[in-house]
């Protein structure tokens, strides 16, 4: 035990006193931000753009007009929203909801809000704002979508982002041309071509004796679909974000047992290849057993892995809490994200399959290691290994679409792959003869893995097996 | 008056092969090899390159399994607890680079059973005795090939151990470091230590062991001191007469060859003259005055090791290696 111990902690402080292990460490917390940051930064940084409308009609650019601020009022109703369920609001909210149902202008919702509400819905920008075209044909604006000249705006002097021509034809056909410098931008066009959508469905309809409004009210006709479960009670029978949440966290959790376990046995392949290379494992045999060496090893990255884990734990922990106390309207999916990250039922599971997914695959790069002494002879073993690695990788992405799919399941019962699938499949309550089959089969297979990995290691460190031993023994070489 | 660890006397063997064999790949890499070193003694294990020493010596601390035959360390089989008991110093050696040098010896030293307040200590006052105080806390990485083995040697004695076998611990140093090195194995051995190193180099082994075992081709070729191996090499004596004087006459007899030494130089003739069983420089110079053989030179020679492995070796060879 003791050599153990301290081949285990000499491990661990190597690898914890190194930049990467500090990198490794605030890369996910890091990525998490960035995932949350980047999107909000790049909405908080996109400029509003100004487009014209020439429209030989004059009916359609007043659809558009309309459409984009139907859109804004989304915008500012689901702000409202989200701030009424935060406790001790102005009852202001609830009138400006009531205005905003009754369609009437953001001048007037913004009368009826206190200081904090009307700053929060100032902050809303509209993305796109119609402004009259600075020419009468496509020639004439030209310039000013190339940014050569410029309109007037309440922000001062900008270019003209983009510009529709709209033209009736002889049998109610509508064309439109729409000029842009932004090519691949779809939202605007998108925008555009409903509208017109919508206006010539309404005139259509008109033509045809259908009034107006009814046109309108049937557009805007939706089915309300309400998600059932019969797994829960009639009463609460509603599926909930508490209910869809350990679907993603499962797969969430396979993900990152899967990148964990790749990182931490490469970690063990290169430490045994310097060992090797620099001559260390001679020293150590004489001091200790091969199989505290082996142990040793294993137990000192897996130290290293269940600090980075914990370490990540702890970083979405906070996050979570945070998301929860600063984005009320969150609250709920922050509270289900929480609630499934909790879950002893997926905690538990995750650390058991970490712990066999880290021994076979860990004993395996490191009796590899034990055979190599440069990186270079490592790669030509690991490419098998690798490729094996990365099925649960692929079929990871089915459980996301189906987790049921009878090709998982299937999957699930190769060992290799047990440790990431049926901990994603796990929500989804798989039998309980494929849970523990699955995971005796998994059980017995790292024992034998162990064992075999512990006499290559045995005989690669006493020097008895090389690279071209190895290749022999899976006849990868005549 | 030697202080020998756990009582033992310099009778009582510490490390015993008992006719190992080990063979990798079809190919026999010791056979039938059987020594003791008893406490207390330096031995030198000798042999040319390949000839199984560094394998012997694996066997011998049960970190290899012979084929056949069986090692003894302290009277038992080797294990892990008798292993703290042993300093080894392997042929292929290396430190984890990015450890700093003190902290690599207090490793060794606790695995070997020390804490580490001792190692430490220990270690630090080891390293001063090597001239290395001022590297303690350097990056292994930083040191000089030298400096590094220095320090691996001081890795494998820091818990000091009743038995101390080196392989090739000369392999690598300069020649200053190659006397601190014997320095230093002769104050283990003073201290009761026994130490066992194997070399090619015969000069260390002359100059250290109280006996010596000779490998070549994986078989034992002689076990005894270093006066018992000279004694396997027939003396010889070296003379200078005038060019056309001819000693053989005067020697019939005493000498088992004699051989001219050259062509004729200055008007003088140099003879190495190859003595027989029994006889000596004295009787030969004595038979050459009497025969009136006008001597310009006569110097009996100096035997070394070397020539004592070269001539066992070449025996053996000649022998077919059977």
């Amino acid at each position: 035990m003791r050599h153990t111990y301290l081949i285990a902690r000499r491990e661990y402080l190597s690898y914890v006193a190194t930049p990467g292990f500090w990198i490794s460490l605030a890369m996910v917390p890091l990525f998490m931000l960035l995932g949350i940051a980047v999107p909000l930064l790049l909405e908080g940084s996109t400029p509003t753009r100004y487009f014209s409308i020439l429209d030989a009609d004059g009916r359609y650019d007043t659809a558009v007009e309309q459409r984009l601020d139907r859109q804004h009022k989304t915008q500012i109703r689901s702000v409202l929203l989200a701030l009424s369920k935060v406790p001790g609001q102005s009852p202001g909210l609830e009138k400006a909801l009531t205005a905003l149902e009754a369609g009437q202008s953001v001048e007037a919702v913004l009368d009826v809000l206190d200081v904090n509400a009307r700053t929060a819905v100032l902050a809303i920008k509209q993305d796109y704002v119609l402004v009259p075209a600075p020419g009468v044909d496509a020639a004439q604006l030209r310039p000013f979508l190339l940014g050569q000249l410029t309109i007037e705006t309440d922000q001062g002097p900008q270019p003209l982002y983009a510009a529709a021509t709209i033209t009736r034809t002889g049998n109610g056909a509508v064309s439109i041309k729409y000029w842009s410098t932004a090519i691949t931008a779809e939202q605007l066009k998108r925008t555009i071509v409903r509208a017109v959508r919508d206006q010539m469905r309404i005139e259509a309809f008109a033509d045809a004796g259908v009034e107006t409004e009814i046109v309108r009210s049937i557009n805007a006709m939706e089915p309300d679909l309400v998600s059932l479960s019969p797994e829960k009670s009639a009463d609460q029978a509603e599926v909930t974000q508490s209910d869809t949440a350990p679907y993603f966290i499962a797969v969430v959790f396979a993900f990152v047992l899967w990148s964990v376990v790749f990182s931490v046995a490469n970690m063990l392949l290169t430490s045994t290849i310097e060992e090797k290379s620099g001559k260390v494992l001679d020293s150590l045999l004489v001091a200790a057993p091969v199989r505290a060496l082996l142990a040793g090893k294993l137990l000192g990255v897996a130290a290293v892995s269940f600090t980075l884990l914990s370490s990540w734990a702890l970083a979405g922990g906070v996050a979570a809490t945070l998301g929860g106390q600063f984005m009320p309207a969150g609250e709920g999916a922050s509270a289900a994200i929480l609630g499934a990250v909790i879950d002893p039922w997926l905690i538990l599971p995750f650390l058991g399959y970490f712990v066999f997914g880290y021994l076979m695959f860990g004993t395996m790069f490191l009796a590899l290691g034990s055979l190599c002494e440069t990186l270079q002879e490592a790669q030509s073993l690991m490419s098998p290994i690798i490729f094996i690695l990365m099925v649960p990788m692929m079929a990871l992405m089915f459980v996301v679409k189906d987790p049921t799919s009878p090709i998982l399941a299937v999957l699930s019962w190769i060992p290799l792959f047990t440790p990431y699938l049926m901990l994603a499949r796990l929500p989804t309550d798989p039998p309980l003869y494929e849970l523990f089959g699955t995971t005796l089969v998994m059980i017995i297979t790292t024992m034998l893995i162990l064992w075999a990995a512990g006499r290559v290691f045995h005989a690669g460190a006493m020097h008895q097996a090389g690279v071209d031993y190895f290749k022999k023994l899976l006849r990868l070489k005549r | 008056m030697l202080d020998l660890h756990h009582g033992a006397t310099m009778n009582t063997p510490v490390f015993a092969l008992e006719n190992i064999s080990k063979t990798f790949s079809g190919k026999p890499a010791v056979r039938d090899l059987s020594f003791s070193v008893n406490a207390g003694t330096i031995t030198g294990f000798l042999g040319p390159n390949g000839a199984g020493k560094s394998t012997s010596l694996r066997m011998g601390l049960g970190i290899l399994a012979p084929d056949s035959g069986r090692a003894l360390l302290f009277g038992g089989v080797p294990n892990f607890g008798v292993l703290d008991r042993v300093g080894f110093l392997p042929e292929e050696r290396g430190l984890y680079r990015k450890m700093s040098t003190l902290a690599a010896i207090v490793f060794f030293g606790r695995l070997k059973g020390m804490s580490a307040s001792a190692a430490r200590r220990r270690g630090l006052a080891l390293l001063e005795q090597f001239g290395l105080s001022d590297v303690a806390h350097k990056k292994i990485k930083t040191l000089s090939k030298g400096m590094a083995q220095k320090v691996q040697i001081i890795s494998a004695v820091v818990h000091n151990p009743e038995l101390v076998i080196l392989d090739e611990p000369f392999s690598g140093l300069d020649p200053v470091n190659q006397r601190t090195l014997e320095d230093f194995i002769r104050a283990l051995a003073d201290k009761g230590t026994t130490v066992l190193f194997s070399t090619h180099v015969m000069e260390h082994a002359e100059r250290l062991c109280d006996r010596i075992v000779l490998l070549a081709a994986g078989r034992k070729i002689f076990d005894g001191d270093v006066s018992q191996a000279m004694q396997t090499l027939p003396r010889a004596v070296h003379l200078q007469t005038d060019a056309g004087a001819d000693p053989c006459a005067a020697l019939e007899g005493l000498v088992k060859a004699i051989n001219r030494d050259g062509a004729a130089h200055d008007g003088c003739q140099d003879w190495l003259v190859e003595l027989a069983s029994g006889a000596d420089a004295g009787q030969v110079l004595r038979a050459c005055v009497q025969g009136g053989i006008d001597l310009s030179a006569f110097e009996p020679q100096k035997r070394h090791l070397h020539d004592v492995f070269m001539h066992l070796v070449d025996a053996d060879q000649r022998q077919g290696g059977e």
